[in-house]
């Protein structure tokens, strides 16, 4: 008679579905900015900046409609999307009952706020 | 508006994601050395390129992978840990390193890839029967059939991630090309699952370097922009591709890629004007 094998803890798919859709609506959000950033500067015949908008100083020139500004979000917002994801996941876990993984989610999560605030100081 | 140099980034990035979804790399290894050498980027605007470019083909390439259930999130965010640690090490470095000591690591880095790569053996377990002390079974469907692993090993992949991130970190790149075959052959994790998760994974890794290069200025939007172009472009060609051609045919093929991108970057590092450095 052959061992049985291993149960294997609860299937994570809903969290996996879950961070898909972040993922695929990061994508979108920042693929429809990146367009709407070249096109505004051909249109205004503005010269894409070859340095990105600095963090602080980057509302300001969206709401003057800076093109090279909505470039540097489309931008921003592709790399704050694993992040989310990282959020999505970790609460993800929470809600399954795994606490083991959610904290090491929530770690993961910690590590990236980190670099982020890193940037933010060092601009 | 340099609407050439544009098509040529486009076209460029649109290659690396190609070769890097058909070899389940991020394609980082082949933006930094073609960004530098053929097109006279600095190495560090360069690598700031490359990691956004990771990070948007990580964001592109493990939608499917999450929804065929090969991403083990248990297993990704457990060497996630030591891999973000590494990563922001590395990406701190790298902005301090000098340009020439960059070069020498990346080329070195190269060489052992395409070494490895030579090397590249699938391995294939059955440990569905092994204990499962941190949770981290998981199954997937493979041509109907159910795949149930347990992955071993975890404080030696804990050790690889973390010098995976440290590499990724200082270079750009996305760290695939050393966690697939750590988390295949040493914890015995299914490749399919090991490609997946690493998929997943490189996102994640490549924020830190992305943002504190973004803090450094490096993030240049005329290099960014046509490589995210190219990345969404090649990354769907990737996987199309790679569901029609043998890939094992074209090993060589990438193999003397990186071998020729390693040898000119590891030559530019120590002084060595190649032919075709622009």
């Amino acid at each position: 008679m052959s061992t049985p094998s291993t149960p294997l803890p609860e299937s994570t798919a809903p969290i996996n579905a879950r961070a898909a859709s972040v993922l695929k609506w990061g994508f979108r959000i920042s693929a429809v900015m990146l367009a709407i950033g070249i096109i505004d500067s051909l249109i205004r015949g503005n010269d894409i900046p070859t340095n990105a908008t600095r963090l602080a100083d980057l509302v300001p020139r969206l709401l003057d409609g800076d093109g090279g500004a909505i470039v540097t979000l489309s931008i921003v917002s592709m790399i704050a999307t694993p992040v989310v994801a990282t959020l999505v996941v970790a609460l993800g876990f929470l809600d399954l009952g795994d606490r083991r993984y959610a904290r090491l989610s929530f770690a993961v999560l910690t590590v990236l706020i980190v670099s982020v605030i890193a940037a933010f100081v060092r601009q | 508006m340099d609407y050439v140099q544009w098509i040529e980034l486009a076209a460029a990035s649109a290659s690396a994601a190609v070769l890097g979804s058909m070899l389940g790399l991020g394609g980082g290894v082949f933006l930094v050395p073609i960004f530098t050498l053929f097109f006279g980027i600095s190495t560090k605007t360069a690598i700031a390129a490359s990691a956004v470019a990771v990070v948007t083909n990580s964001v592109v390439g493990s939608q499917t992978h999450l929804r065929n259930g090969f991403v083990n999130l248990r297993l990704g965010m457990m060497l996630q840990v030591t891999t973000a640690i590494g990563a922001l090490i590395g990406a701190f470095a790298g902005v301090w390193a000098p340009d020439k000591a960059l070069r020498i690591i990346f080329g070195a880095v190269l060489i052992y890839s395409a070494l490895a790569m030579v090397r590249k053996r699938q391995a294939s377990y059955d440990t569905s029967h092994d204990p499962d002390p941190h949770e981290l079974g998981a199954s997937f469907k493979d041509g109907g059939k159910d795949v149930k692993y347990v992955p071993s090993a975890i404080r030696t992949g804990l050790g690889i991630s973390g010098t995976a991130g440290v590499l990724s970190g200082m270079l750009g790149v996305g760290g695939g090309v050393i966690q697939v075959p750590a988390m295949n052959l040493f914890m015995m994790v299914p490749l399919k699952a090991a490609a997946g998760t690493s998929a997943f994974m490189v996102g994640i890794t490549s924020v830190a370097t992305a943002f504190v290069h973004y803090s450094d200025g490096n993030v240049d939007p005329t290099v960014v922009a046509p490589a995210m172009i190219g990345i969404f472009a090649g990354g769907k060609l990737g996987s199309t591709l790679t569901k029609r051609l043998k890939v094992a045919d074209l090993l060589i093929i990438f193999v003397v890629i990186i071998a020729f991108l390693g040898v000119s970057m590891f030559l530019t590092g120590i002084g060595i004007h190649v032919p075709w450095q622009r």
